[in-house]
């Protein structure tokens, strides 16, 4: 073997694919270099490659895909001229006003806002929405990024535009809550036409809900008399842990610790926005998890 | 005679994703050893796909998601080399055997991770496409775009190597 292998630059490689013949192959199996290769095939047996999501990679693609638009070649004299003239442009329109109303709210706070079209929105804590107040009578579209409950008056079609998706509708009351790769709305009354960012579409009627979490989406029905965070209780059906967690951190200007460990759960409960022990308490205790409050940090661990 | 498939037909798209998206994901890893770069650029070479869509016919269309994925990845991390660690690739079948024996075969799998790591990087990814992967020398051959005979030398000093690195049992 060891000569043949001097002569030969692909017999291990044949003999891998089952291509070599009867001779060769004997002659193989009786050298000592057999065993250790025919082992270190046999190991390599085990050997894996990361784990992998291909449908959560497609849906990545696909909204990405929607957001940036197709490119198309230019001619690069008209693309300075255009840019030239876009700067001037945008220059004079945000010399000359500047129509963008933009509510935020801080840790633990919440917001009542008016909408020029009578329509009222509570914005939850850590959250931002924003709107133009020129064109809204004409064009009801706002952008939210965080959690806020709107009550919307009929008239033309109501559009909330999310990072995660888009939801509409023209006259209703509903909840919409995001974060990364999570989107959820809840209608409490009327009709609501949801889409998330895979552009699937989902049509909400009172006591129906819907969210996306890493791309895949759950329906449920929930009680509409019950008490929401607008009335100092944030509640929660079958939510990944870690939005808990967040909420609770936006509530309360506090860090959580070793949130990791506990990313996978699911809670179904609530919690008060006006006491930090008692909060803590419902929650952690439910879930069976042990939590250290130090000033304004909580160390989670397991039971 | 039929018409001619487009890459900008979704459905076209989505088989081609589903068909190559796991193999170029894994080639980049196996090159670098970091899923989450491997995982963006292989992302980015499909959206890229899409936009060019109509420049490229079907049948082209693997080559032009290697060729944009490779290119991103030597722009990345050009000049530098790499310490390759392989460290998620290990998983050892449950079974049931003496502590001794386990031990052992953990500390050849160990071996033979750090033997891998030592390859160059062209034996390397042709050793993983084909042990991994399974993909035939013919396969492999299409997908780097070198010959079938190449890729027979590359696996043959891949094993090679190996084998000196781990030393004869």
């Amino acid at each position: 073997m060891e000569q043949s292998e001097s002569h030969n630059e692909t017999n291990l490689a044949k003999w891998l694919s089952g291509e070599l013949s009867p001779e060769e192959q004997q002659a193989f199996e009786q050298t000592e270099a057999y065993k250790t290769y025919a082992k270190i095939i046999s190991a390599t047996e085990k050997l894996k490659d990361p784990a992998y999501d291909e449908d959560a990679m497609l849906a990545k693609i696909k909204q990405k895909i929607d957001t940036q638009p197709k490119v198309r070649r230019l001619n690069f004299r008209y693309v300075y001229a255009a840019a030239a003239s876009l700067v001037i442009l945008f220059g004079l329109y945000f010399f000359l006003k500047n129509s963008t109303m933009t509510h935020q709210t801080d840790f633990g706070k919440q917001l009542a806002i008016n909408l020029p079209d009578g329509s009222e929105v509570i914005l939850n804590a850590k959250s931002t929405l924003d709107y133009d107040k020129d064109i809204f009578h004409k064009e009801r579209t706002l952008h939210l990024d965080g959690e806020a409950y709107f009550k919307v008056v009929k008239g033309s079609p109501f559009k909330v535009i999310t990072k995660e998706g888009t939801v509409e509708v023209l006259g209703t009351e509903f909840n919409v809550d995001t974060n990364t790769n999570f989107f959820e709305v809840q209608c409490f009354s009327g009709k609501v036409n949801v889409t998330n960012a895979a552009n699937v579409v989902h049509i909400l009627t009172k006591g129906k809900a819907v969210r996306t979490y890493n791309a895949t989406v759950t329906n449920w029905t929930f009680n509409t008399t019950e008490e929401t965070w607008t009335s100092g209780l944030s509640s929660f059906t079958e939510t990944p842990f870690s939005e808990v967690l967040d909420a609770l951190e936006n509530q309360y200007q506090i860090t959580i610790q070793n949130k990791e460990s506990f990313a996978q759960e699911r809670f179904t409960g609530r919690f008060v926005n006006n006491n930090l022990e008692v909060a803590l308490k419902t929650v952690f205790e439910a879930m069976d998890i042990d939590y250290f409050l130090n000033t304004n940090t909580v160390t989670l661990s397991k039971k | 005679m039929k018409p001619k498939k487009s890459v900008c037909e979704t459905e076209n798209f989505d088989a081609l994703f589903r068909k190559h998206s796991r193999t170029l994901r894994n080639y980049i890893f196996y090159k670098c050893g970091d899923v989450n770069l491997a995982e963006d650029l292989v992302q980015e070479a499909y959206i890229k796909l899409w936009k060019n869509c109509k420049k490229i016919p079907f049948a082209n269309a693997l080559f032009f998601l290697k060729r944009v994925a490779n290119n991103a990845f030597l722009n990345v991390v050009k000049h530098q080399k790499i310490v390759l660690q392989h460290e998620q690739i290990k998983k050892l079948e449950v079974d049931v055997q003496s502590p001794e024996f386990l031990l052992e075969e953990k500390e050849f799998m160990q071996k033979l991770e750090n033997a891998i790591a030592s390859l160059s990087e062209k034996q390397r990814e042709v050793f993983l496409l084909n042990r991994i992967d399974k993909k035939t020398y013919a396969e492999i051959a299409v997908f780097l775009d070198i010959s079938q005979k190449a890729v027979e030398k590359r696996m043959h000093n891949a094993l090679k190597i190996l084998r000196k690195e781990i030393g004869d049992i």
